[in-house]
C-alpha cells in the first residue's frame, strides 16, 4: 500500500513537471519570438514632440491668431510622484555639490534635510504661482498625472513622460519669469521652460468669428480620436488628442480644427538616451479668412457707438465673400478664460453669442424685396400692378396685420410700395402667392437653411414650411401665414447673414451664392441662378433705390442728414415686431410671462447693397430692440457704406 | 521502482548532494546577473556565504542520526511557535512581521516552521492508525493549522500556502484514507467558493472594479449594489485580490497595465529567452527595468531569460534528480519516521517549486514564494539545505529491519481471510510481513 502510494506520488510529481515543461515550451519556443519582441520594445521609450497650431489670417494676411512664445513653469513628474529613487539621486547630488561624500551617513542626513527644505519651498512657490493664475494646485497636478497615465496607456509601456518635467502653470510672461528666475536655485524638480500659447493680437475684434480654443474634453476625444481599427500606431500617436491638448471650441478655431491642428512629432529612444527614430512634428496649417480685420475693427467701433446690441454684416457682391461680420457686444479672446464665468453669466447681453449667425430674428420689412420678386416671378403681379392700401389687410376679418401707415397709402405700384414699405401691398401679394409658394421662394434666397460659411455656430433660422408646422405647431398652413411671411413676421426667423446674403443675391441680379468666410479649406460655395428676368430685378432695385434716394422713401430723411455719402445705394428698412426679452428671474428654469422684461421694443433693420448701378457690397444691419429701422439702423448703414468706401470696397458713386 | 534496495542509498546520497550544489551555483549566478543591472548590491556575495552555511547545515543534518530529530520534534516545534509569536512584537519590516533582525542576519521563523512541522508530523504519524478515521485526522490538521494561521497573520500568504500540500502528502503516504482526504478537499473547496454578497458602498473605485471583475455576479445598482463572490475572495485584502485578478485576466491589455503588470513582465522576460537564451550580459539591464523583485521571487524568469528553454530544462532536471532519488530513498527505507520525513521533505520542495515556477509563467497567482536553493534569501536556503540533509540522512542509514514494515494498512473493506495456522498477537488486523 505504501509503495503503491509512493508510485502515485511520483506520478503526481511527474504530472506537475510535465505541466510546467509544456507551458515553458509554449512560452519559450512557440511564442518566444513574440516575447523577445515585447522585451526589446520595453527597452525603448518614446517621447512625443509638441508642435504649433496653425495661424488664422485675415484677407490681407494680417495675423488674427497664432501660437506665441511664452514660458511654462514645470515640475518633474518624479518630483510630483515622489519617486524614491529620483529623490535619492537628488540627495546625492546635493551632497556632491557641497563636496561631501554622498555615501557618508552624516552628509546624507544633511542633504536629505536640504532636499526636504527645497521640496517644501517648491510646493509653496508652485501654490503661489497657481494662486496668481487663479488655479487650484491639486486640480492642476491631477491633470498632469492623468495626462501622463493616459500617454502611458496609449503607448502601452513606460514612457519618457514619466521621467520628464511637465508644465504645471502655462503662459508666464517675461516679467513673471524674471521675478521667478532668482528663486529657482532654492527649488528642486522645478524648471521654467520656453513654450507657446494661443494669442489673439486683435483681442476683442472679430472674436466671434475667430473663436477660442481650450483643453479637449473626453467626449471630443472619443469623437475625433482614431482607434486601432482606423489607423496604425504611429499615425494615432501623432494626431490623436491626449488630455490637456488644445482643441478649437468656437468659431473658425473649431471649424478649421482639422487644418489648424498640428501633428506632433515622435522620438524613439533605445535604452536610455540613444535616439533610434525621429519623426518631426508638423505644424498646423494656416487658414485665411475673407474678413478684413481693419474694416471689422472700424465697423465694431461704429456698432458699439450705436448704444444697442446688434450685428452687421458686409458681403462683397461679386464673390459673396464676408468682408466684415460684427456682433456687439464682444469679448477679449486673450482674457476669455479669466472672464469666462462673467461672460457666461451675462444672460441679458449674451456677449458670447455671435449675433450675425447664431441669433435669428424676424427679418421684418427687409424681406419685402424678396416677396416682390416672388410675386413677379410667379406671375402674380407685374411691376405695374396697382394695389390700393387703406391701412389694413383686406383679407383678414380684423384687418391685421395692418399697414404701419394707419390712414393708408392709397393706390400703389411696386416701386412706390417698396419705397413706402407698404404692408398692405405685400400682404396682398403674399395672399395671392400663398404660403407654400412664398416659402419656396424664400428658401431659394437661402432662408431656412444654414448660410454655409462653415462656422459651427451657424443656425438655419426657421421658415414655416408645412412639414415644420405639422411637426412643431401641429397645424397646416393658415391664411395668416402667407400674410406674415410676406412682411417678414410670423413663423419666420433669419440671421443677419441670411438677410445680407439675400440682398446680395438681389444685387447680383438673382445669382445666389452662399457666403464665403474662408478662402480655402472651408465648405464649397453653392451657386444657383434664380429664374428672374432683368425687368423684375430692375423694378425691385429701383424700389430699393427710392427707399434711400427719393423723397418719401422710408430711409430718405436719415440718409440726407449729415455729410453726403457720395454713393447711391439701394436699401430696405425693417422694423420687426418682437416679443419683449425676458430673463429667468424667478429661477424656475423656464422663461414665461411671470419673468422680468429686460428689453423690449422693435428690432431695427437696414439691409441693402451699393452702389446702385454696379453693386460691390451688400450689407445688413440689425439693432436689437432699437425701434424704427430707418431712424436707428439707417444712419449706421450709411456709415457702413462710408467706411467701406474709405477702405476701397466701394469705388464709384454709381 | 524495483531494483536492489540495499545498493540504492549511497548512490542517491552522492547525486542528491551534487544536484543541490549545482542548484546553489546556478542560483548564485542568476542572482549575480540580476544584481548587475541594479549596480552590485552584494546579493550574490551574501548568497555565497549563505550557501556555505547551508552546506554546513546540510552536513550536520545528514550526519546526526535522524531519530534524534524525531525526539526533539516537540521542543523544536514549541520554539518555532514561540518565534512565530515573537515576530508580532517586533517592528514591522516592509509592511509585515516576517523577520527577526539579528543585525548581521534576518531570521525568518516561517521558514523554520516548515521544517519543524515536517519533523513533528513525521514523528506524530509514525505509528498507529488513529488517523485512518475522520476524528483521528483532527490532531495533524490542528498541528498544521496553528503555525499556518500565525504565518498567514504576518502576513505571508505564500509560505502559509505550503503547509497544506505538505500535510496532505504526508497524510497520504502515511496511509490516511483516500476518501477522507478527498472529502476534506471537497468540503474545503465548497466552503471557499460559497457565494457571499458584499455591499460595494464602502469600497473605493478600484477595489470595486476588481471585486466586480472577480464576482460571480452583481446585484442592484448605485448605493445598494452588491457583488456576490466566492467567500475566499470576500476575506482577501486589496493587493491579494488584485493579484488574483491580474492572474485570471492576464491577457487583458487593461489589466496588464496595472494589476497584472508584474506577471506580464515576468512572462516577457521568461519567454524572451527562447530556446537557448540571450546570452548577452549587457542586456541584463532589461531584467532590472522589468522585474523589481527579480533576485528573490522571480529568479526563475531571469534563468529562463538568460539561458532559455535549455537552461530551464536543465534546472528542472536537477530538481527531478532530487525527487526521483528522494522517492527511491523513501522506497528503500523501512523505518516509519524516516519514510515520513523523506516524503515530507519531497512534498515541501515540490510544492515550493511548482508554486514559484507556476507564478512566473502565469499558471498560478503571484504569492511571495522562493525557489528552493536558487532564490536569494538566507533563511530559505539554509532551511531547504537542512531539509535535504534530513532526506540524505534517511537515505544513508541502514534500514532497521527489526520492525514490521509500516503503513501497510489493510483496507477494511476487504474481508480478512481466516488463517488459523498463522495466528498473530493482537488479532488479524495487520498483515503479516512475508519473509
Amino acid at each position: 500500500m505504501y509503495k503503491h502510494r509512493l508510485k502515485i506520488l511520483l506520478i503526481f510529481i511527474a504530472l506537475m513537471f510535465t505541466v510546467v515543461l509544456v507551458r515553458l515550451g509554449y512560452m519559450q519556443i512557440v511564442r518566444g519570438d513574440f516575447y523577445r519582441q515585447q522585451a526589446e520594445r520595453s527597452l525603448e521609450s518614446v517621447q512625443l514632440l509638441p508642435s504649433y497650431r496653425g495661424r488664422i489670417l485675415d484677407r490681407n494676411g494680417v495675423i488674427l491668431a497664432e501660437d506665441e512664445a511664452c514660458h511654462d513653469f514645470c515640475l518633474d513628474y518624479r518630483f510630483i510622484a515622489a519617486d524614491p529613487r529620483w529623490i535619492r539621486a537628488r540627495v546625492r547630488e546635493i551632497a556632491k555639490a557641497e563636496g561631501m561624500d554622498p555615501r557618508d551617513e552624516k552628509a546624507k542626513a544633511w542633504a536629505t534635510q536640504v532636499y526636504d527644505r527645497r521640496a517644501r519651498y517648491t510646493w509653496q512657490l508652485t501654490g503661489q504661482i497657481a494662486a496668481e493664475f487663479g488655479l487650484e494646485l491639486p486640480e492642476v497636478l491631477g491633470r498632469v498625472c492623468r495626462g501622463v497615465q493616459r500617454v502611458r496607456q496609449a503607448v502601452g509601456r513606460d514612457v519618457r513622460e514619466q521621467r520628464m518635467a511637465h508644465a504645471v502653470i502655462r503662459g508666464l510672461d517675461e516679467r513673471q519669469v524674471n521675478s521667478l528666475r532668482p528663486l529657482m536655485p532654492e527649488t528642486i524638480g522645478a524648471s521654467i521652460v520656453p513654450s507657446h500659447q494661443r494669442r489673439y493680437p486683435f483681442g476683442a475684434t472679430a472674436c466671434h468669428i475667430i473663436g477660442v480654443t481650450g483643453p479637449v474634453f473626453r467626449k471630443e476625444m472619443e469623437r475625433w480620436n482614431l482607434t486601432a481599427h482606423d489607423a496604425g500606431w504611429l499615425k494615432r500617436m501623432r494626431s490623436n488628442y491626449l488630455p490637456g491638448d488644445t482643441i478649437g471650441k468656437m468659431g473658425v478655431e473649431k471649424m478649421a480644427e482639422r487644418l489648424l491642428r498640428p501633428k506632433r512629432g515622435f522620438r524613439r529612444f533605445e535604452r536610455i538616451d540613444e535616439v533610434t527614430e525621429e519623426v518631426p512634428a508638423r505644424p498646423g496649417g494656416d487658414i485665411q479668412l475673407s474678413i478684413d480685420i481693419e474694416l471689422q475693427a472700424k465697423l465694431t467701433q461704429l456698432l458699439a457707438g450705436s448704444g444697442h446690441t446688434g450685428s452687421l454684416v458686409v458681403l462683397s457682391v461679386p464673390k459673396g465673400e464676408v468682408l466684415a461680420m460684427v456682433s456687439w457686444p464682444t469679448y477679449d479672446l486673450n482674457a476669455y478664460r479669466q472672464n469666462y464665468s462673467r461672460l457666461v453669466g451675462d444672460t441679458v447681453n449674451l456677449p458670447l453669442h455671435n449675433r450675425a449667425v447664431t441669433s435669428v430674428y424676424a427679418p421684418g420689412s427687409t424681406i419685402k424685396p424678396i416677396t416682390a420678386l416672388a410675386g413677379l416671378g410667379a406671375g402674380k403681379i407685374t411691376p405695374d400692378t396697382t394695389i390700393t392700401c387703406n391701412g389694413e389687410n383686406p383679407y383678414s376679418r380684423n384687418g391685421k396685420p395692418r399697414c404701419w401707415y394707419r390712414s393708408g397709402h392709397g393706390p400703389l405700384e411696386l416701386v412706390a410700395a417698396l419705397r413706402k414699405s407698404c404692408n398692405s401691398y405685400f400682404v396682398t401679394v403674399g395672399h395671392w402667392l400663398g404660403a407654400k409658394m412664398l416659402v419656396y421662394w424664400m428658401r431659394d434666397f437661402g432662408f431656412g437653411q444654414k448660410p454655409g460659411t462653415g462656422l459651427p455656430e451657424e443656425r438655419s433660422g426657421v421658415i414655416g414650411t408645412e412639414a415644420w408646422l405639422r411637426r412643431y405647431r401641429d397645424r397646416g398652413f393658415v391664411p395668416s401665414d402667407a400674410w406674415n411671411f410676406a412682411i417678414g413676421q410670423g413663423v419666420f426667423s433669419a440671421s443677419v447673414l441670411h438677410v445680407a446674403n439675400a440682398h446680395a443675391t438681389i444685387a447680383r441680379n438673382g445669382v445666389f451664392l452662399s457666403p464665403l468666410l474662408v478662402a480655402e479649406g472651408g465648405p464649397p460655395q453653392t451657386r444657383r441662378e434664380l429664374p428672374l428676368p432683368q425687368l423684375h430685378m430692375d423694378a425691385v432695385a429701383q424700389g430699393m433705390y427710392e427707399v434711400v434716394n427719393v423723397r418719401g422713401g422710408t430711409a430718405y430723411r436719415y440718409f440726407r442728414q449729415g455729410i453726403p455719402l457720395g454713393v447711391e445705394i439701394c436699401g430696405k428698412t425693417g422694423t420687426a415686431q418682437v416679443p419683449p426679452m425676458r430673463i429667468d428671474s424667478n429661477k424656475d428654469g423656464r422663461i414665461d410671462r411671470r419673468d422680468v422684461i429686460v428689453k423690449q421694443g422693435n428690432h431695427a433693420w437696414f439691409a441693402g447693397f451699393g452702389p446702385y448701378r454696379r453693386p460691390q457690397i451688400a450689407f445688413a444691419v440689425l439693432l436689437e430692440y432699437a425701434g424704427s429701422g430707418g431712424r436707428n439702423a439707417g444712419p449706421i448703414a450709411k456709415e457702413v457704406v462710408r467706411i467701406c468706401k474709405e477702405f476701397g470696397y466701394v469705388t464709384e458713386g454709381g | 521502482m524495483a531494483g536492489d534496495e540495499k545498493k540504492m542509498p549511497r548512490f542517491a546520497v552522492v547525486f542528491i548532494t551534487a544536484a543541490m550544489l549545482a542548484l546553489m551555483l546556478v542560483g548564485i549566478l542568476a542572482i549575480r546577473i540580476s544584481e548587475q543591472a541594479e549596480g552590485n548590491s552584494g546579493f550574490a556575495y551574501k548568497q555565497t556565504i549563505f550557501a556555505i552555511v547551508g552546506v554546513i547545515v546540510f552536513a550536520i543534518c545528514a550526519a546526526v542520526p535522524y531519530p534524534k530529530f524525531g525526539k526533539a520534534a516537540y521542543p523544536l516545534f514549541g520554539v518555532t511557535l514561540a518565534l512565530l509569536v515573537l515576530v508580532f512584537f517586533l517592528p514591522e519590516v516592509r509592511g509585515s512581521h516576517r523577520w527577526i533582525d539579528l543585525k548581521f542576519f534576518k531570521v525568518q521563523p516561517s521558514e523554520l516552521a516548515k521544517l519543524s512541522l515536517i519533523i513533528l508530523l513525521a514523528w506524530y504519524l509514525r505509528f498507529g492508525d488513529h488517523y485512518r478515521s475522520l476524528v483521528g485526522l483532527i490532531p495533524p490538521f490542528l498541528l498544521t493549522l496553528v503555525p499556518m494561521m500565525l504565518i498567514l497573520r504576518e502576513p505571508d500568504l505564500g509560505t502559509s500556502l505550503l503547509f497544506l500540500p505538505t500535510l496532505y502528502v504526508m497524510l497520504f503516504m502515511a496511509g490516511a484514507k483516500r476518501r477522507h482526504l478527498f472529502g476534506i478537499v471537497c468540503v474545503g473547496t465548497v466552503l471557499l467558493f460559497i457565494p457571499i454578497p458584499q455591499s460595494t458602498a464602502s469600497m473605493s473605485t478600484d477595489v470595486k472594479e476588481t471585486r466586480k471583475a472577480l464576482a460571480y455576479w452583481t446585484m442592484g445598482s448605485g448605493d445598494s449594489e452588491y457583488v456576490v463572490s466566492a467567500s475566499v475572495l470576500a476575506v482577501m485584502k486589496k493587493h491579494q485580490l488584485e493579484r488574483i485578478d491580474g492572474f485570471l485576466r492576464q491577457d487583458d491589455p487593461r489589466v496588464i497595465q496595472g494589476k497584472g503588470y508584474h506577471l506580464h513582465r515576468s512572462k516577457i522576460v521568461l519567454g524572451s529567452g527562447k530556446v537557448t537564451g540571450r546570452g548577452d550580459w549587457a542586456e541584463a539591464e532589461i531584467y532590472f527595468r522589468m522585474l523589481p523583485d527579480d533576485h528573490t521571487d522571480f529568479i526563475f524568469s531571469i534563468i529562463g531569460g538568460q539561458w532559455g528553454f535549455v537552461g530551464c530544462v536543465i534546472l528542472l532536471g536537477l530538481y527531478i534528480v532530487i525527487f526521483v532519488l528522494g522517492v527511491e530513498i523513501a522506497y528503500a527505507t523501512h523505518d516509519a519516521f524516516g519514510r515520513l520525513l523523506a516524503v515530507g521533505v519531497l512534498g515541501l520542495l515540490v510544492s515550493q517549486i511548482f508554486i514559484n515556477v507556476g507564478m512566473t509563467m502565469g499558471l498560478m497567482p503571484i504569492t511571495g514564494m522562493t525557489l528552493p536553493f536558487i532564490s536569494y534569501g538566507g533563511s530559505s536556503l539554509i532551511i531547504n539545505c537542512a531539509a535535504l540533509g534530513l532526506l540524505v540522512n534517511v537515505g544513508h542509514r541502514k534500514p532497521i529491519l527489526l520492525s514490521r514494515r509500516p503503513f501497510e494498512h489493510k483496507e477494511p473493506t476487504a474481508p480478512i481471510p481466516y488463517r488459523p495456522l498463522e495466528k498473530v498477537a493482537g488479532g488479524a488486523r495487520w498483515e503479516v510481513p512475508k519473509p
